[in-house]
C-alpha cells in the first residue's frame, strides 16, 4: 500500500500563495516529523492531508490509483484521523468519545465495547472509562483522543503539536503512547516546533519552508537517524547501525561515520562586481581547485554550494547543491544546503575565497568538537574566530532550517546558541587570508608563485 | 376594585376544582403550540446548520430575512394565512380554515424564524474542532451534524423554549384562523379574549393565570439552559 499527495496548493483568504509542493509521500509505517514557522501552514496543510480542508489544488494516489483531492474526500476522511492540537472532547464519558468512530460505522454494541475497553486498557485510562471526558486534565484528554483514533486503526494518522502545553508527566506519557502507535505500523505525520522531537519520535524529517515571499514547499525530506533511548531497542526500520568492531554500541547518529566538506561558493561577491568568487583565475587555475586539492586528503566526500555556473564546477566531479532557499541568503543557507546534501555525520565548511585551506583543518576541527563535546567548532586563529571554517553536526540542521525560516541570517548569532568549540590555528594564521578584493588576489597570486601555497609566512 | 378580588378569587376555584372547560382550554393552547414548535424544529435546525457551516449565494439575505421575520405581527399571519386557507383562497380546497391543524400551520410560521435565528447563533458559536473531529472519526456529514447540534444542545433547547414562549402567548392568528370554537379551537388567549369582551372576568383571570406561569417556568427553565450551554 502507499499513500502519496502531488501538486498540493493552498492561497490564503487574501489570495497570497500558502504553500505549494510538487510530492508528498507517506511511506507505510514512516513516522514523519513535519516543522515549519508558525503560519506556514503546518495545521492547514495536515487538515488537507485529512480531506477536513478543501486545497486548491491536489492529487492523491491511493493504492496506486491517482486521484483529485475532491474525489478522494470522503475515504480520507474515513482513513485518516486529525487530532487536533487541543484535542476536542465530545461531552460524553471518556469510553463513549473513543466508541465514537466505530458507533458511527453500525457495529454491533457488544463488538464495540470490547474493542473500546481494549484500547482503553492499551492507554491505560481503563480507569477513567466513565468519567465525562471534558473533565479531564489536557494530558487526559490527548491521551483519550488518541485512543479515540487508534481504535479505528487507521492508515494514517495527523498529530498536530501533541507535545505543546502539557507537563512533564503528560509529555512522557504522550510520547510513549505515539512510540507504541508507531510499534502498531501506523503511519504518522506529527507537526512541532520541537527540535528534539525528531529524534525522540521520528523517521523523517520535513520542513514547511518558506522559500520566497508568501511561498512554502517541503523541502527535501532527509533521513534522522533515531537515537537509542537507554533500554529501549531500536525498533525496525531504520537502517542498523555498522558495527563499529570495538564492542561498544554506538548511537545510530554515528551511522555515517563521515565527514563531508561542503564548499561554500554560493555567494554573490559584492565587493567583486559579482564575479563567481570560486571561479577566479589565481595563476590560471580555478580558485576553486586549490581548495579541493587542499581538502581531498582531509575528508570522504565533498560537496559544492554553489548558485551560478552549475556547468562548470560539475567539471570536477562532485555534488554541486544550489541553495535550498532564498536568494543569495549567505553562507547558513549554504550550511543547510550542504547538510541537506550529504548523509555525513559532520560537515567541515570552508569559504570558496581562502585558496590557502590549513592542512590540517578537518583533523582540528574534529578534535576540538570531540574535545569539548560540542555541537560545533570553529576555527580561531590568533585574532578571531573564522566563522565559515567550521564543522557542524548533522543534529544541527534542524535548528539551522528553524533559525533560517524565522528570517535570521547572522552565523554568529546562530552559534551563539549552540555549544560551540574553538579550534586553535594561531600558528597559521595566514592561511585563513581571503581575497574580497582585486589587491587582495594579487597578493595572494605572490604568494603562490612563491612556492609557498600552502604554508605562506 | 372588590370586582377584581372577587374574580380573582373565583378563578382560583375553577382552577382548583379542575373545571372541565377551562382545562379543555387550556389542552388545546398546549397541544396545539407543541405540534407547531416540533414540527418546525427539525427543519429550522437543518436551516440554521446550513447557515451556520456553510457559504452559499444569498446566505447573508437569508439571515437578514429571518431576523426580520423574528418581529412579524401575530394578526398578519392571522390575516395571511386567513386568506390562505379561505374557501376562495387559493389553499381553500383544504378546508383547513376554523380548524386546529389551521392554527398549527399559523403557529409554525411564528415561531420557525425564531428558532432558525436562535439556533442559527448557537450552532454559529459551535466548537469547529467538533464537527472536524467527528468527521475524521468517519461520521458521515449527517451524522456529525448531529454531534454538533447534541454539543450544543442547551442553546436549541433555548430556541425551542422560546419559540414555545411565543406561540403560547400569541392570539392573532389563532383567533383569526381557529376561529374560537368551544373545545375544538378555543385557547387560552382566545377564551381570555372572549372573556373579557363577555364581562366573564374569573375565566379569563384563571387563563391569564397559567399563561403567566407558563411564561414564568419557560423563562426559569431558558436561564438555566443558557447558563448551562455558557458553562461549557
Amino acid at each position: 500500500m502507499g499513500l502519496a499527495f502531488h501538486r498540493i496548493r493552498k492561497h490564503t483568504t487574501r489570495g497570497d500563495k500558502l504553500f505549494d509542493i510538487d510530492e508528498f509521500d507517506i511511506p507505510e509505517g514512516a513516522c514523519i516529523i513535519l516543522s515549519g514557522q508558525n503560519g506556514a501552514g503546518k495545521t492547514t496543510l495536515l487538515k488537507i492531508l485529512a480531506g477536513l480542508e478543501a486545497p486548491d489544488n491536489a492529487e492523491i494516489t491511493f493504492d496506486g490509483q491517482r486521484r483529485t483531492w475532491k474525489a478522494a474526500r470522503t475515504r480520507l476522511r474515513r482513513e485518516v484521523v486529525y487530532l487536533h492540537q487541543q484535542p476536542y472532547m465530545f461531552d460524553h464519558s471518556v469510553a463513549d468519545n473513543v466508541a465514537y468512530g466505530l458507533s458511527r460505522q453500525a457495529l454491533p454494541k457488544t463488538h464495540i465495547k470490547e474493542r473500546v475497553a481494549r484500547a482503553l486498557a492499551w492507554s491505560g485510562l481503563s480507569h477513567l472509562a466513565q468519567r465525562n471526558a471534558r473533565e479531564l486534565s489536557g494530558g487526559e484528554q490527548q491521551r483519550v483522543a488518541l485512543t479515540r483514533a487508534r481504535v479505528l486503526s487507521p492508515r494514517l494518522l495527523l498529530l498536530d503539536e501533541p507535545l505543546a502545553n502539557m507537563d512533564i508527566s503528560a509529555r512522557e506519557q504522550t510520547i510513549q503512547l505515539i512510540r507504541r502507535l508507531k510499534e502498531d505500523g501506523t503511519s504518522t505525520i506529527i507537526t512541532s516546533h520541537e527540535p528534539h522531537i525528531s529524534r525522540l519520535l521520528g523517521d523523517q524529517h520535513r520542513h514547511l519552508c518558506k522559500t520566497g515571499p508568501c511561498r512554502y514547499t517541503i523541502i527535501k525530506p532527509f533521513l534522522f537517524q533515531r537515537s537509542v533511548e537507554q533500554g529501549v531497542p531500536p525498533s525496525g526500520q531504520t537502517t542498523e547501525a555498522p558495527d563499529p568492531g570495538n564492542g561498544t554500541v554506538m548511537t545510530p547518529q554515528d551511522n555515517d561515520n563521515t565527514v563531508t566538506a561542503v564548499i561554500l561558493a554560493g555567494g554573490m561577491a559584492r565587493r567583486m562586481d559579482g564575479v563567481d568568487k570560486g571561479l577566479i583565475q589565481l595563476n590560471g587555475r580555478p580558485m576553486i581547485e586549490y581548495i579541493i586539492e587542499a581538502l581531498k586528503p582531509q575528508v570522504d566526500h565533498i560537496v559544492i554550494n554553489a548558485n551560478r555556473n552549475l556547468e562548470q564546477y560539475r567539471r570536477y566531479g562532485y555534488p554541486v547543491v544550489k541553495d535550498i532557499m532564498g536568494d543569495y541568503f549567505g553562507p547558513l543557507v549554504g550550511m543547510a544546503s550542504g547538510l541537506q546534501a550529504c548523509s555525513s555525520e559532520r560537515i567541515l565548511t570552508v569559504p570558496c575565497d581562502s585558496p590557502f585551506v590549513p592542512p590540517r583543518l578537518a583533523e582540528k576541527l574534529h578534535a576540538a568538537l570531540l574535545e569539548q563535546d560540542a555541537e560545533l567548532s570553529v576555527a580561531n586563529d590568533s585574532e578571531r574566530m573564522q566563522p565559515v571554517f567550521a564543522m557542524l553536526r548533522r543534529q544541527l540542521l534542524p535548528s539551522l532550517l528553524a533559525y533560517l525560516d524565522a528570517g535570521g541570517r547572522k552565523i554568529d548569532t546562530w552559534y551563539a546558541e549552540h555549544k560551540t568549540a574553538l579550534a586553535d590555528f594561531s600558528d597559521s594564521p595566514d592561511t585563513f587570508i581571503n581575497i574580497n578584493t582585486p589587491e587582495d588576489k594579487t597578493f595572494v597570486e605572490g604568494i603562490i608563485s612563491a612556492g609557498n601555497r600552502t604554508q605562506p609566512t | 376594585m372588590s370586582q377584581l378580588l372577587d374574580s380573582t378569587r373565583e378563578a382560583f376555584t375553577l382552577l382548583v376544582t379542575g373545571d372541565p372547560a377551562l382545562w379543555t382550554i387550556i389542552s388545546i393552547s398546549f397541544s396545539v403550540s407543541l405540534r407547531a414548535v416540533l414540527i418546525s424544529a427539525p427543519p429550522a435546525f437543518l436551516l440554521a446548520f446550513l447557515l451556520a457551516n456553510t457559504r452559499f449565494r444569498g446566505r447573508r439575505v437569508l439571515i437578514s430575512t429571518f431576523n426580520t421575520l423574528l418581529a412579524l405581527p401575530a394578526v398578519v399571519v392571522g390575516l395571511t394565512v386567513y386568506m390562505l386557507l379561505s374557501r376562495n383562497g387559493p389553499l381553500g380546497d383544504l378546508r383547513l380554515l376554523f380548524t386546529q391543524t389551521g392554527m398549527v400551520i399559523g403557529q409554525i410560521i411564528l415561531c420557525f424564524p425564531l428558532l432558525v435565528a436562535i439556533s442559527h447563533s448557537a450552532l454559529q458559536a459551535a466548537d469547529r474542532r467538533a464537527w472536524e473531529t467527528a468527521v475524521t472519526l468517519g461520521a458521515r456529514p449527517w451524522q456529525a451534524m448531529l454531534t454538533v447540534m447534541y454539543e450544543v444542545r442547551y442553546g436549541l433547547l433555548a430556541a425551542l423554549i422560546a419559540a414555545f414562549g411565543r406561540v403560547i402567548a400569541e392570539v392573532g392568528a389563532s383567533m383569526m384562523i381557529g376561529g374560537n370554537i368551544l373545545d375544538y379551537t378555543r385557547n387560552i388567549t382566545t377564551a381570555i379574549a372572549l372573556e373579557t369582551s363577555k364581562g366573564a372576568f374569573a375565566q379569563g383571570i384563571a387563563l391569564g393565570f397559567i399563561l403567566l406561569l407558563a411564561a414564568l417556568l419557560l423563562n426559569i427553565s431558558l436561564s438555566v439552559m443558557q447558563g448551562k450551554g455558557a458553562m461549557r
